[in-house]
């Protein structure tokens, strides 16, 4: 960069600087997790073949989205809070490149490699064969929503995002258990409005009756009554996760502002 | 230059740590004592921006608010910090990932900095020692040809030899335009470098002026018995060392920074002696 034109305008060129600033920092995830998001996709599809070993598939699910949820606290590792408040860099400049690393890129750095994989393994259109075959009860919705309702893991990710980049100390400890918790906050809150909604459906009752029928599949009732009212769900749900996600890193940014050693 | 205007720092729910200093601090080698809790790391770390004043008015860098942390105004200036982490594994790595930041950096100059310390940039920090360490980060700081650079306890860790080098660095690198504040409680160890002295004390700026103009104020003696004109007397081994007002036309004497400092924080001499310092047309 040719730093003698410096101005304090928005820089992308510095933007670059401070990525490679930081390089150090995020060097490790960049070579692993696409690994790890691979050997998981793998262990994921092998598992859809053995549905006795369903812990283990929880496993496969649950450890890559820590990982996307976790990604910024890589940033806490080579700290230096004194080089890095002095960075001739706006907060802006600052912001955006670890809004860019931490949410577009972290998230392709695991979806590719296992996007390739359940694309090798289930053909196009994988992901409503991967339900298919792991549910077997007819979540047609959920296929049909899958891409909106990843909008959830933004919830704990915009908590860990913000933990990290708004303070200086005790960013690890701090950061791994707001973002259990907003997981945990967010999941129950989830549970209680899926559970209302249900609870207030006039269809509710008519489940009640027919469950204790013979031959009557309960899982396939809700694949295919409740469909239209759980897509609704997943639509709000993914708003309050949008909004809290904007919000979060409103914050962060204004935090960053003022950040004091 | 940096202008400090009737500033204020308090630490939350705390009393203030800098209390309205106001101040001009133009281009030289500054010394900044006080004693343990003055205030001295707080004040860098305002000048530095990493911490921010009640108004960004009262810390201005080349009539810039520091606080607001302008790429403009960050590229002037570089704080070494007593203890200071280095994100990077080498010096090397830090001058292609950090140095691009100041154009004012000079390559040239770390690599004689370096070689003066024995080291070639290439050495993996994480393995120096402290007092390594503090030599690699001057060496680079310095190289940095930043308009304002701050040292917290440079001397901190370093070995005799090492406070030698460090001198003859500052001596060679440091030029007539930048601005040097140099916070340390082992004074000798670059006495002959100071052109100012600044005393803090519970976050007043108690004297704040150039070492010259003190010299004209005062005069630093060594004598058998007390001088009767003394503002401050200190007895070691028989002998008498004293403050004593300069007398216009005499030979000026060399300051002795730690006695002065005694001298300030004396209750019996301190307000005469600071009644003296800061008189403007003394």
């Amino acid at each position: 960069m040719n730093t003698n034109e410096m101005t304090d305008k928005f820089s992308w060129e510095r933007v670059k600087e401070v990525a490679r600033f930081y390089y150090p920092s995020y060097r490790l995830p960049l070579m692993v997790y696409p690994v790890v998001s691979l050997v998981f996709a793998i262990m994921y599809v092998w598992l859809t073949e053995y549905p006795v070993a369903f812990m283990l598939f929880s496993l496969a699910t649950a450890i890559p989205s820590f990982m996307f949820y976790l990604f910024p606290l890589f940033f806490c590792r080579r700290q230096s809070p004194v080089t890095e408040t002095m960075l001739p860099a706006t907060t802006a400049e600052k912001f955006t490149f670890f809004a860019i690393l931490c949410v577009p890129v972290n998230g392709l750095l695991l979806l590719v490699p296992s996007a390739v994989v359940m694309l090798i393994a289930y053909g196009e259109g994988f992901m409503e064969n991967v339900l298919a075959e792991v549910t077997t009860i007819g979540f047609d919705f959920m296929a049909e929503t899958y891409g909106l309702s990843m909008m959830q893991y933004l919830v704990p990710l915009a908590t860990c995002f913000f933990i990290v980049f708004s303070r200086w100390r005790n960013r690890i400890g701090m950061g791994i258990g707001m973002t259990i918790v907003s997981w945990v906050a967010y999941s129950i809150i989830s549970g209680i409005t899926v559970g209302i909604m249900l609870f207030m459906s006039p269809e509710f009752e008519q489940l009640l009756e027919n469950a204790g029928n013979e031959g009557y599949d309960v899982g396939v009732y809700i694949g295919q009554r409740m469909g239209g009212m759980m897509k609704t769900f997943i639509y709000v749900s993914s708003a309050i996760a949008v909004v809290y996600f904007s919000l979060m890193m409103y914050l962060t940014y204004r935090k960053m502002r003022t950040r004091q050693f | 230059m940096i202008t400090l205007d009737n500033l204020t720092y308090i630490y939350r729910g705390s009393v203030p740590a800098l209390n309205g200093i106001t101040a001009q601090i133009g281009p030289g080698i500054h010394l900044l004592l006080g004693e343990n809790g003055a205030g001295k790391t707080t004040l860098l770390h305002v000048i530095a921006g990493m911490r921010i004043p009640l108004m960004p008015s009262m810390c201005l860098i080349d009539g810039e608010p520091v606080g607001k942390r302008l790429p403009s105004v960050m590229r002037k200036v570089f704080l070494v910090s007593d203890n200071m982490d280095i994100p990077f594994a080498t010096i090397e790595e830090m001058t292609v990932r950090h140095a691009v930041f100041y154009p004012t950096f000079n390559p040239e100059m770390l690599r004689r900095n370096l070689e003066k310390l024995g080291m070639t940039g290439r050495e993996h920090i994480d393995e120096f020692s402290l007092g390594n360490r503090k030599k690699a980060i001057l060496a680079y700081a310095l190289a940095l040809g930043v308009e304002i650079l701050l040292l917290d306890e440079p001397a901190n860790g370093l070995d005799i030899s090492a406070k030698q080098k460090v001198l003859s660095m500052m001596a060679e690198c440091v030029g007539e335009d930048q601005t040097v504040i140099l916070s340390t409680h082992t004074v000798s160890d670059f006495r002959q470098l100071f052109d100012s002295v600044m005393v803090l004390s519970v976050g007043q700026l108690m004297v704040n002026r150039p070492v010259w103009e003190i010299t004209e104020i005062v005069d630093f003696v060594t004598s058998d018995t007390p001088l009767p004109e003394a503002i401050y007397v200190e007895q070691t081994l028989g002998r008498f060392s004293s403050i004593v007002p300069h007398v216009a036309g005499s030979l000026v004497t060399d300051i002795d920074y730690v006695m002065l400092y005694n001298a300030i924080h004396s209750p019996s001499s301190g307000p005469a002696l600071m009644k003296l310092l800061n008189t403007p047309e003394s």
